[in-house]
């Protein structure tokens, strides 16, 4: 015990104190709040253009009656009476488009632009039509605008739980989610950070004066343990910074980007079925609807039980090799299951966070870390959490175990390359 | 407490489907220096290993002082690995520190130890500077101060001399010999049967895992002695007596014959008298063999 303090000690002064290290912890937050910036920017200039696009309206059947739709949003609308005049302005200008219409009924269009329109642009221009011919052909059958009007229904939908609370779907799921990305950036990171330590050892041939005084599970351990607190100084660090730089950035740009008008803005350009419910927006900023009990005391648990399963296994793909380059084809089956877990966590869990695929994947080991942390905030009960916590920590102590021994002999078996079946030897050497 | 250092009991190791170690017996005496010799892939390593306890030995006994070897006994052997490395990136004195703590140190002791070292050494000034920015000579005088920091009572060093200059090869001659005034064993490994020579007190012979010979290496020079003679001489001398066997005739430097002969039955007064008047002697002296001479003579 105490040789694996004071390895732990070691790995994480020295890793501490480096100079990559610093940089990364301080530019870390810098570029989350130079992102956060940059998508803030971009957000806010995309939603104040002014420039609006005009659409030339070739109608050679006359289905739109002479009619044109109501210039809304970006879309400026006119007639013109010959495409190949219309052809030279768009190539002009690529903010013209060419709308030819096909036929008498008006459901076959051709749109010419000079460059494609993004697919939520198209789809703005689709509706815009469509709704247009709706109520024009009601109003030919003698419907008033005001009738017509009634008839969009507008629907405002409050999620609610039984216990009252509103369910905080999207805050929910981006919490989770979100929660389920930093333990698997951080298995990721840092468990590679492990597997280049133990190479790094194994190569200079330190592991043979270490080894002679502290047994290798010792050091295996202290390894672990060492990084995973680096990893934590970082995380927590970048928590910190993060919040104090995006507090800034935000300050900086938004005093000046957010305005009553760009309010408007957004509240317009929420589609439809949402828009309108503010309260319902204003709601997804509240927190009530969460235990976060549950929440950070998950996390906790997944991140540290996640990552000390992966990390031993990843220290004993490091002992198994003699570099870095050799680490290729055990990394493929380690990183996998992280992988699928993240994977299983977008679709499955965002879907359904109590479909049987979530619910079994929150169960198994390799998994359950990444996708249990993205159902945390669905209330899942304590039960279940303890359940998969006790067989993520039990199969990290079978691993450890195993890895373990994969370890004491791969640390000082040099130039043979390591194969799988190199390693199914060692795992089940006697002594 | 015994007078051996270390008693290795009919140790060996097994590796799939190889024999790394066959039954060998070693006993160690206190305070001196004893050379483990044998060719590369001889089975040094792998007894090393063993003392070391990196591995175990999979039959056989090691008594360290009189003791069943043990984790207790970390504290007071030294390691010289064959493969130098240290962190590259780590500073010499926390480097220092941080194995000294591994042997059984306390923080205090640890650094006073590393100070104390690098001053003997010459490297005071660099304690603060990282590892990677040293000539390979210097890394080695730090790797040696990995070995002896925790002032062992046994040094094990395996292949020491290996990478170092003739002016640092005998700045560390003399610490090894210091070291032995103090009372530490110093068990080295090495190829060079040459080495062991000037500096050995005893020595084992491992080839093909076994232990072929083993002993104090002067009585083992006279056991190899066998009644060669070297003999130098002004003019030719025939050898045409019953007893003396002649093995070789070859010619100095400087010119003069000189004859490899075997006695039998013979004292050397009556050889003297036979020769003597056929020619002024030049010298004559009694051949001792070399180490290497030793080696292959055992091995055939």
């Amino acid at each position: 015990m105490k040789n694996i303090l004071l390895i732990l000690k070691h790995e994480y002064i020295t890793r501490v104190s480096k100079k990559s290290f610093i940089i990364m912890t301080l530019l870390g937050p810098l570029l989350i709040a130079a992102f956060y910036g940059v998508i803030f920017l971009i957000s806010f200039s995309q939603l104040s253009k002014t420039e609006s696009r005009t659409v030339l309206v070739y109608d050679p059947y006359q289905s739109l009656n002479n009619a044109l739709p109501a210039t809304k949003k970006a879309y400026k609308f006119a007639f013109i009476s010959d495409s190949i005049d219309a052809k030279k302005e768009v190539a002009d200008d690529e903010n013209i488009l060419l709308l030819r219409i096909n036929n008498f009924k008006g459901d076959s269009m051709d749109l010419i632009g000079k460059k494609s329109l993004s697919i939520t642009d198209r789809q703005e221009l689709k509706e815009l039509l469509s709704n247009h011919y709706f109520n024009s052909r009601l109003s030919q059958k003698g419907l008033s605008a005001s009738m017509i009007d009634s008839m969009h229904q507008k629907i405002y939908m409050k999620d609610q739980l039984l216990s009252g609370q509103n369910s905080g779907t999207e805050l929910k799921s981006g919490i989770g989610y979100i929660g389920a990305f930093i333990i698997y950036l951080f298995i990721f990171m840092y468990g590679v950070m492990i597997m280049r330590g133990v190479t790094e050892e194994k190569n200079n041939r330190i592991v043979e004066i270490i080894v002679s005084a502290v047994k290798p599970f010792e050091l295996m351990m202290g390894k672990i343990l060492g990084v995973a607190m680096v990893g934590l100084t970082q995380f927590l660090a970048w928590i910190i910074l993060s919040g104090v730089f995006v507090t800034v950035l935000t300050v900086a740009i938004g005093a000046e980007q957010i305005n009553a008008h760009d309010v408007q803005q957004i509240s317009q350009n929420i589609p439809k079925q949402e828009a309108g419910n503010m309260s319902e927006v204003m709601e997804l900023f509240q927190f009530q609807s969460l235990n976060l009990t549950k929440i950070v005391v998950g996390f906790v648990v997944f991140f540290f039980g996640g990552f000390l399963l992966y990390s031993s296994l990843f220290a004993a793909i490091g002992s198994a090799v003699d570099s870095d380059t050799e680490t290729q084809q055990f990394m493929f089956p380690v990183s996998m299951p992280l992988i699928l877990g993240l994977v299983i966590a977008q679709i499955a869990v965002i879907k359904d966070p109590n479909s049987s695929l979530a619910v079994w994947c929150s169960m198994i080991p390799l998994t359950s870390p990444v996708v249990m942390m993205v159902r945390l905030p669905f209330d899942v009960s304590w039960a279940e959490i303890a359940l998969s916590a006790t067989i993520l920590f039990a199969s990290f102590i079978l691993v450890v175990w195993l890895a373990g021994k994969i370890y004491r002999i791969g640390i000082l078996s040099y130039g043979q390359k390591a194969s799988y079946k190199q390693i199914f030897k060692w795992l089940f050497n006697k002594s | 407490m015994g007078n051996h250092i270390l008693e290795i009991k009919g140790v060996s190791k097994f590796y799939t489907g190889k024999t790394a170690l066959d039954k060998v017996t070693l006993t160690i005496p206190k305070s001196c220096i004893y050379g483990l010799l044998g060719p590369n892939g001889a089975g040094k390593t792998s007894l090393i290993r063993i003392i070391n306890q990196i591995t175990k030995a999979d039959e056989g006994q090691v008594l360290f002082d009189g003791e069943i070897l043990g984790p207790e006994h970390i504290r007071r052997i030294g390691y010289l690995p064959e493969e130098r490395g240290l962190y590259k990136k780590v500073k010499v004195i926390d480097q220092l520190t941080y194995f000294a703590k591994l042997r059984g140190l306390n923080s205090r002791e640890a650094l006073d130890k590393a100070h104390w070292w690098l001053k003997k050494m010459g490297l005071y000034e660099i304690r603060n500077k990282k590892i990677e920015e040293f000539s390979k000579g210097m890394q080695q005088k730090i790797q040696f101060i990995v070995a002896v920091i925790n002032e062992p009572e046994l040094l094990i060093l395996d292949e020491p001399f290996s990478g170092f200059d003739p002016v640092n090869a005998e700045l560390l001659t003399d610490i090894i010999l210091e070291l032995k005034q103090k009372g530490v064993t110093i068990l080295f490994s090495t190829h060079r049967m040459e080495s062991v020579e000037k500096l050995c007190d005893y020595m084992a012979l491992i080839h093909q895992s076994k232990n072929i010979l083993d002993g104090k290496v002067s009585d083992i020079k006279q056991r190899f002695r066998s009644d060669k003679f070297e003999l130098v001489s002004e003019k030719p001398i025939q050898f045409n007596q019953a007893g003396i066997e002649l093995l070789s005739e070859t010619v100095t430097d400087a010119g003069y014959p000189k004859y490899m002969v075997k006695l039998q039955n013979m004292s050397h007064n009556d050889f003297l008298k036979q020769v003597m008047p056929q020619s002024e002697l030049l010298a004559f002296n009694v051949y001792m063999p070399s180490i290497h001479d030793i080696f292959i003579q055992s091995v055939s």
